[in-house]
């Protein structure tokens, strides 16, 4: 064995240990690296847990995604009051939490259509811990508050928000035109200025509806208003 | 005497490349891998509210596993025609060194391997474009990073089919190290458990530094984490993490090439 010959693999090693131990001091991998959550994410099926760490952990929280939006979409479902929604909704952001629309969407069904309050607003706290840069998640932790509170005219404040983001879900728009129903029956004196908010959100919904399902609600509305042959 | 030595490392790597496109089986990876990055905008219509989010990240599993495939198949040609066919006798009594031959051999995988990935994400991106989903500076980044991991990739699978004694075997095991390197990220986790015995602590270890560790290439699965996009100095460093494997598995090839009879 000559000196060259061992020199060069005894170079590249410690080469190799020098470039690790500077990967491990850099802040991006300390702040990005961090330890998967095996205790707590979902084993099965095992195609998607070995696919998850082995690189295409973001990946398969699309598809989880995919899988919950099926589930939401199922009649059948709705019969039995989407009582798996959570578990999925929890499993997705167990597997990537910066994947910000579930907690919206998600958090948006548990309280509105499921009376699931409390598990809602965890659900949203969840999504602001792990992603505190993400400004609109307090803008629905504030609108649930207010809701739970009561205090109709915060959660429309708050929803209205919300709704000239770009990215909400359609969901938001319904839930603020029964939103300001609910408040023209409470505060009769203010029953002309709350319908007449109702009915130019409805019209806005026909006409450019975010979904089919908008332009339904907005007809429907429109026709038991008196606004639509 | 160094310009004719890296004339004819370039002529071989311009043989492999040209033997790599012409190949049949190329065209029809190539063609399979468009048809189903073109498959990505009908998936994203079942993601409401991540349409652009899904578009990428399965254009990125797809550029990472057709890239990986198209690497294991073009060595897989190769080295079975030069070996079959003898090809490899009619270039070595050129005369080619047999290290000029093996780099060469290395650098046309690369050309290959990079070319099929920079039409893939020039295809991703323009499908982004589309559907009017906003790309930044961390596409390329990812890219990058995905680069390194199938260079990395080439040379230990040169490596393992020059050391095993026929081509599917040094495959099978280059393929099991590209799985066990994904993982290697996760055995930090079980260094670091108070449970583990100091044994396996240091076996692992060893493993854990010995093996290429794919999770640092693997940025697709970070660039939602923060907002400040990928540093730099963390592409610098893996870079140079990349190059020292390269040059490892390289150097450890060359060797297992000088000795073997053919």
């Amino acid at each position: 064995m000559t000196l060259k010959s061992f020199f060069i693999p005894v170079f590249a090693l410690l080469l190799l240990l020098t470039s690790t131990l500077l990967i491990h001091q850099n802040n991006f991998y300390r702040e990005n690296y961090k330890p998967f959550p095996f205790a707590t994410v979902k084993k099965e099926p095992f195609y998607s847990f070995l696919a998850s760490i082995s690189g295409f952990r973001v990946l398969v929280a699309d598809v989880l995604w995919m899988d919950t939006v099926q589930y939401v979409g199922n009649p059948v479902n709705a019969g039995e009051n989407y009582k798996q929604l959570y578990t999925k909704a929890r499993n997705l952001i167990t597997l990537d939490p910066n994947f910000t629309y579930p907690y919206i969407a998600v958090s948006g069904i548990l309280f509105f259509s499921m009376n699931e309050k409390d598990k809602a607003i965890e659900l949203i706290k969840y999504g602001i811990n792990n992603n505190p840069g993400y400004w609109q998640l307090s803008l629905y932790l504030a609108a649930y508050t207010y809701a739970k509170a009561d205090n109709i005219r915060m959660v429309i404040h708050n929803i209205e928000s919300a709704v000239k983001q770009e990215a909400h879900p359609p969901m938001l728009e319904r839930i603020l035109g029964s939103m300001y129903l609910k408040l023209s029956k409470k505060e009769p004196a203010n029953n002309k200025f709350w319908t007449g908010k109702a009915v130019k959100l409805w019209l806005e919904m026909y006409e450019h509806p975010s979904e089919p399902e908008n332009k339904k609600y907005a007809e429907t509305h429109l026709r038991e208003a008196g606004l639509l042959k | 005497m160094e310009n004719k030595k890296l004339s004819k490392i370039f002529a071989v790597a311009q043989n492999v490349l040209n033997e790599c496109v012409r190949h049949k089986i190329l065209n029809i990876l190539f063609i399979f891998a468009l048809a189903l990055i073109g498959g990505a905008l009908l998936i994203e219509e079942l993601s409401p509210g991540a349409q652009g989010r899904t578009l990428l990240n399965v254009g990125y599993a797809n550029m990472e596993l057709f890239g990986f495939l198209t690497l294991l198949l073009s060595l897989f040609i190769i080295t079975f025609e030069e070996i079959e066919m003898r090809t490899v006798w009619l270039s070595l009594t050129k005369p080619v060194s047999r290290s000029s031959y093996f780099i060469g051999k290395f650098i046309g995988i690369v050309f290959v391997t990079l070319l099929t990935l920079a039409v893939m994400s020039l295809l991703v991106m323009s499908l982004s474009l589309l559907s009017k989903v906003g790309l930044n500076l961390s596409y390329l980044a990812v890219v990058y990073a995905m680069a390194l991991g199938l260079i990395i990739t080439i040379s230990f699978t040169l490596a393992f089919i020059t050391i095993a004694t026929n081509l599917p075997t040094g495959l099978i095991f280059a393929s099991l190290l590209f799985l066990l390197g994904h993982l290697t990220e996760h055995l930090k986790v079980i260094i670091a458990n108070p449970e583990t015995s100091v044994a396996a602590k240091l076996v692992l270890t060893f493993v854990y530094y010995t093996v290429p560790n794919f999770a640092l290439f693997n940025l697709k699965d970070k660039i939602y984490m923060q907002e400040s996009g990928i540093e730099p100095a963390y592409l610098l460093l893996i870079t140079l993490y990349a190059l020292v494997f390269c040059f490892i598995f390289l150097y450890i090839g060359i060797k297992a090439f000088e000795k073997k009879e053919l």
